[in-house]
């Protein structure tokens, strides 16, 4: 039993340290031959890249006519050359076609609300003022014309409605300034009910996507050759922000001659003669006015294409953009186009 | 020893290799072994040369991306064409119903007091028949006009069910692939008209060039791509002077595009428009004075709704025309078009607006 003992306990230790011993002695072989291995390994390694990169050199140097110094420098002249153009074509970018962008971004909404103050147009206050006297001298001559040289019934029939719609066309001219504060309000505020129908931030981000997307493609483009880059992407940045956002600032202004114009409209208006250059006028200047809801419902349309339908992918063709995007824009540039010419007429003659 | 014998080996076949490709280098420049094409170094050796012989790789670049372009409209063409035609709005998705919600809330106030002092004149103040009558006139096209406003969303869900159906009639009677192959066709031969422009010796070497049948050699024959790519690089290497003459079919591409992908999608725009406002259209038809507005809102809300109907009788038009047209009308000019493709363009552009301006002025006055 004790034997026992002591073979169990004193054997193994034996065996253990033999084994120890032999391990050591394998992995100090393993190591040194790992070591020369490595080495081995290691200066094959860098022979190779060596070689390899002799006989890049070589390629190089017989491909450009052995001229290797040709080929670094030519290598950095052009590569600084790129530097340079890309820097050029960004500040281009910059400068020419996304300038004054943040604006539409911030003010989407005030944007298109925006009408004309009535107040501080001092061209309306001076037609106005010529205008008046213009009243009263046809009401003197139509009154002076039924008292002393109207003969026939039927003339002083007419001259009597001709006088009822002076007057009538006085007393519009002389709370024009009001009326004309009063739609404009109306229409500013429908506009604002309208757009608050839906998140215009997201007609912003589809502008923000295609103006990037149009951006990075001009980069592109005008890397590869300046005039085309202008003339291709560059054209289609212009045609959203310069395109569509012009045309706004065009109503604005349209409005302001329009409503200056005011009581000019509502005398030819009044006048037999002159009515349908009166009525012209007055179209137009209900058309303009109704422009900005007309823009905030494509607006509207825009967003609801994008959103509710789930057809975005379709008209997304790779390589040009959205089309969605792309008409919405051009729908806004032709809305003054469009409406001018199938409202026409609309007023009784 | 073995090992010993088998380092050596491999350094003796290293060594070897080394001396062959220096070999290769010194002996045989690039120009000589480039020049025996029919062996495989030969053709990669070649193909290296032109690419790094180039100037600059941007014709290429541009090549590609225009071909990028091309490709993903006439896929885009080809598989969505039906879809395009068929678009329209959905009068039952809940955005659009509290879109027009707003406009028919809107409308029915003015209606309701419309209505009222129409009664308030028919009770208290009208003293003659006549004037009654036409009170009463008045009184049934308002309460007429407001029930119509309230069930607007239902009309207009009537009348695009009305026109999808009638276009899908129309448009099983023709093969829409004959059209869209052809559209195709013009879009490729107006990329490679900017594919010669920019390298003429490919328009030199004929149609062999064409990209296309690049990629048809390459899938057939992948083995010997650097013989297609070489030969291809031969053409590139020169004209890229010639790139901004590019413009021009650049811009028959994009006019093409427009006209067909921004005219559908004009149309889904405008008819989107048109549904918003139809309440207000309604609302206008009603009283005489507005009624000339009115009139011309339904006539463009009917007009551009049935706008897809006449894009199905241009497309089954075409499809058909396509197939019975003589052997013979192919020729080559101008951008690689031909009479065929100009008059397929043309009445693509222009076939639906006609046919549109036929129903102008659809309601007596």
């Amino acid at each position: 039993m004790v034997s026992l003992i002591i073979n169990t306990k004193i054997v193994p230790t034996i065996k253990r340290k033999i084994i120890e011993k032999k391990g050591k002695r394998m992995a100090k072989d393993i190591i040194i031959n790992h070591k020369k291995g490595k080495r081995d390994g290691r200066v094959n390694g860098i022979f190779f890249k060596l070689i390899f990169l002799v006989i890049l050199f070589f390629l190089i140097s017989q491909v450009s006519a052995f001229n290797l110094n040709n080929i670094l420098s030519g290598f950095i002249n052009k590569y600084f050359g790129e530097v340079q153009k890309f820097a050029h074509n960004m500040y281009v970018l910059n400068v020419l076609f996304r300038q004054g962008e943040d604006i539409i971004y911030q003010d989407l909404v005030e944007l298109i609300v925006i009408n004309p103050p009535i107040d501080e147009n001092m061209l309306f206050k001076e037609f106005l003022k010529i205008v008046i006297p213009f009243y009263t001298l046809a009401i003197v001559g139509i009154g002076f014309f039924l008292i002393f040289i109207s003969s026939s019934p039927a003339k002083s029939a007419r001259a009597k409605s001709m006088l009822e719609k002076l007057v009538i066309g006085l007393g519009v001219t002389s709370i024009s300034p009001k009326l004309i504060d009063l739609s404009l309000n109306l229409s500013e505020q429908l506009t604002y009910r309208i757009l608050n129908l839906i998140d215009v931030s997201v007609y912003i981000e589809i502008i923000k996507d295609f103006t990037e997307f149009y951006s990075t493609l001009y980069l592109f483009v005008a890397q590869l050759n300046p005039t085309l880059g202008f003339i291709t992407p560059g054209i289609w940045i212009w045609y959203v922000f310069w395109g569509a956002f012009t045309v706004i600032l065009v109503r604005y202004i349209s409005l302001t001659i329009l409503t200056a114009l005011f009581p000019f409209t509502v005398f030819f208006y009044s006048f037999e003669i002159t009515r349908d250059l009166g009525r012209n006028m007055m179209e137009q200047t209900i058309l303009w006015i109704a422009m900005q809801e007309f823009i905030a419902s494509t607006v509207v349309a825009t967003v609801l294409c994008l959103t509710t339908s789930g057809i975005e992918d379709i008209f997304n063709i790779s390589g040009f953009g959205n089309f969605l995007l792309f008409v919405g824009a051009g729908f806004v540039i032709l809305a003054p186009f469009m409406m001018t010419r199938i409202f026409r007429n609309f007023l009784p003659g | 020893m073995k090992n010993k014998n088998k380092n050596l080996k491999e350094k003796a076949i290293s060594i070897g290799i080394i001396f062959l490709l220096i070999n290769l280098v010194f002996l045989s420049n690039v120009e000589y072994v480039a020049a025996q094409s029919s062996s495989k170094i030969g053709g990669v050796a070649n193909f290296l040369k032109n690419l790094i012989e180039l100037d600059n790789l941007e014709p290429i670049l541009l090549i590609v991306w225009l071909a990028w372009m091309t490709s993903s409209a006439t896929r885009n063409f080809h598989t969505h064409i039906r879809e395009y035609v068929f678009i329209n709005p959905d009068p039952t998705n809940p955005e659009l119903l509290r879109v027009m919600g707003f406009f028919i809330s809107i409308t029915q106030g003015f209606y309701i007091i419309s209505i009222i002092l129409t009664g308030f004149y028919l009770l208290f103040i009208s003293g003659s028949a006549r004037g009654r009558a036409k009170a009463k006139y008045v009184l049934g096209k308002l309460v007429m006009g407001m029930v119509l406003v309230s069930i607007s969303p239902f009309l207009l869900q009537l009348l695009f069910q009305f026109s999808s159906s009638l276009t899908s009639a129309i448009l099983d009677q023709g093969d829409l692939d004959v059209v869209t192959n052809e559209y195709n066709t013009i879009f490729w031969r107006a990329f490679e008209g900017e594919l010669y422009l920019i390298f003429p010796v490919l328009a030199a070497h004929g149609r062999n060039f064409a990209v296309e049948k690049l990629i048809e050699r390459l899938t057939l024959h992948p083995q010997k791509w650097h013989e297609y790519l070489n030969s291809f690089l031969e053409g590139v290497k020169v004209g890229g002077s010639a790139v901004p003459l590019v413009i021009y079919p650049y811009f028959l591409t994009v006019v093409m595009l427009v006209f067909t992908f921004g005219f559908l999608a004009f149309r889904y725009l405008m008819v989107m428009v048109w549904s918003i406002l139809l309440p207000l259209s309604i609302f206008f038809t009603s009283f005489e004075l507005t009624k000339n507005i009115g009139r011309t809102m339904m006539e463009q809300t009917i007009q551009w709704t049935f706008f897809q109907i006449f894009y199905a009788i241009v497309l089954v038009g075409l499809s058909i025309g396509l197939v019975i047209l003589p052997e013979g009308y192919k020729g080559y000019s101008i951008f690689l078009m031909d009479f065929t493709s100009l008059g397929v363009i043309a009445i693509m552009f222009f076939g639906p607006w006609y046919l549109s301006s036929l129903i102008q002025r659809l309601f007596p006055p």
